[in-house]
């Protein structure tokens, strides 16, 4: 049986790790506010970009072609996979889930473009190649990181490097359903034009100022960032809200077990005195033979 | 006068959103207005001022580089950043303006893509510096 000591040293340990938790909780309570407010305003800006490309894909006669899938009967296609984590862990099964999501989307072998340290270090000591470590700070995203991840994606793409961009980051439902998602960055969706036939009714052609060409060339980069930037506040988001969560369930934990132990402890304290007055007892009745 | 709905957006908040007579800006081609009824078109939207007429009055903004889409009574401007005269810090300007000058003066070894981050990083700093100096010098006049 745990002797007094034993069990008031647990607790004190349970003690010290409640507090941590308690106070990793506070911490990620307050940056997932900032962060959600973040998220909030850049929304909009992320949606409607999305929105407005599918549209001038449609409705373009013939769109920039070097951004489209010009390579389709390439033998071997070179896919690059974007693949957004944190950079610590203790957020529960945020960084997890989003490694289990990649690796069933990519096989051994596949190109990958890690941001975030977790999924750096991990996937490092396992079968794929690792094209460009961006020291993206995942303390708060910012435009201009979200900038030079796009610049490098377009560059690569369009010298022929890689074939296929796309990004796996983690989509924020709401505070406790998050969800891993991957989506496509380059070459644009040509099935947006397949889609044409059914927004018929929308009859907008656009005209180009200058020409296609240079606006495909600007538009792009600006759309990539756009996603690229997006993608990156949303997984920040989420990633707090599973920190959050995973430590509230931790200082619940701390809590409940911290109880368990106090009456562990009493049941302790009460046996040792028993014991002791029934030896002063015993004591006293051989006195009295 | 009729309107057209106009939205800009920048990654960090809908900067404006609303109904407008009429918008000037500079598109890598010059500078273009857009009207009512202006037709569908797709452009590449350069760091300039941005005027925005409405009933109320003109209202001005400093943008930096983006793109702008306008279709049937909807135009959506997407920037990486866009300021109110009222919101630039000139010292801060200031200073960026200073900062890319010298670059471009004395780092003699930069590569073309460096000078020309340069060289787009003085042109924004000139402009918020010209938004704010349009803003103090009229606003008089605005009050009147």
């Amino acid at each position: 049986m745990e002797t007094m000591r034993d069990i008031r040293n647990r607790m004190r340990s349970v003690r010290q790790s409640l507090q941590i938790t308690g106070a990793m909780k506070l911490i990620s309570t307050a940056k997932l506010r900032k962060a959600r407010r973040r998220l909030d305003e850049t929304l909009p800006y992320f949606q409607a970009i999305r929105e407005t490309m599918r549209d001038i894909i449609m409705h373009a006669q013939a769109p920039g072609e070097k951004w489209f899938d010009t390579r389709k009967d390439k033998a071997e296609r070179k896919v690059c996979t974007l693949v957004i984590t944190a950079d610590k862990g203790l957020a529960g099964g945020y960084n997890n889930a989003v490694i289990r999501y990649a690796e069933a989307a990519c096989p051994p072998g596949s190109i990958l473009l890690p941001i975030g340290q977790v999924g750096k270090r991990y996937f490092l000591e396992r079968d794929f190649v690792l094209l460009e470590d961006f020291a993206v700070s995942r303390k708060e995203p910012s435009v201009s990181e979200a900038k030079d991840v796009a610049a490098f994606a377009a560059d690569q793409f369009l010298s022929g490097r890689i074939d296929e961009f796309r990004v796996v980051f983690t989509r924020m439902h709401s505070t406790v359903k998050l969800e891993p998602e991957m989506i496509g960055l380059l070459p644009l969706d040509q099935g947006a034009i397949a889609a044409r036939a059914r927004h018929s009714q929308d009859t907008d052609v656009y005209s180009y100022e200058p020409d296609e060409d240079s606006v495909f060339d600007v538009l792009v980069p600006h759309y990539l960032k756009g996603i690229i930037y997006g993608a990156l506040v949303e997984a920040f988001a989420s990633e707090q809200a599973a920190r959050m969560t995973a430590m509230d369930s931790a200082t619940k934990n701390a809590e409940e077990m911290l109880g368990r132990l106090r009456l562990v402890y009493n049941r302790a304290r009460q046996a040792a005195i028993t014991s002791e007055v029934s030896e002063i007892v015993a004591g006293a009745a051989a006195l009295q033979d | 006068m009729s309107t057209i709905h106009c939205e800009v957006l920048t990654p960090y908040r809908r900067f404006f959103s609303g109904e407008v007579e009429s918008l000037l800006f500079v598109t890598h081609d010059g500078e273009i207005e857009i009207l009512a009824d202006h037709e569908p078109i797709a452009s590449a939207v350069g760091i300039g001022i941005l005027r925005i007429r409405t009933e109320g009055g003109d209202k001005r903004a400093a943008l930096s580089e983006g793109f702008v889409r306008v279709k049937t009574g909807r135009v959506d401007i997407f920037v990486d950043a866009a300021e109110w005269p009222e919101e630039i810090e000139v010292e801060r300007a200031e200073k960026a303006l200073e900062r890319a000058e010298k670059r471009l003066a004395e780092d003699t070894e930069a590569q073309a893509w460096q000078v020309a981050a340069s060289r787009r990083a003085a042109a924004r700093a000139r402009n918020r510096l010209a938004a704010s100096r349009w803003a103090t010098e009229s606003a008089p006049q605005q009050e009147a």
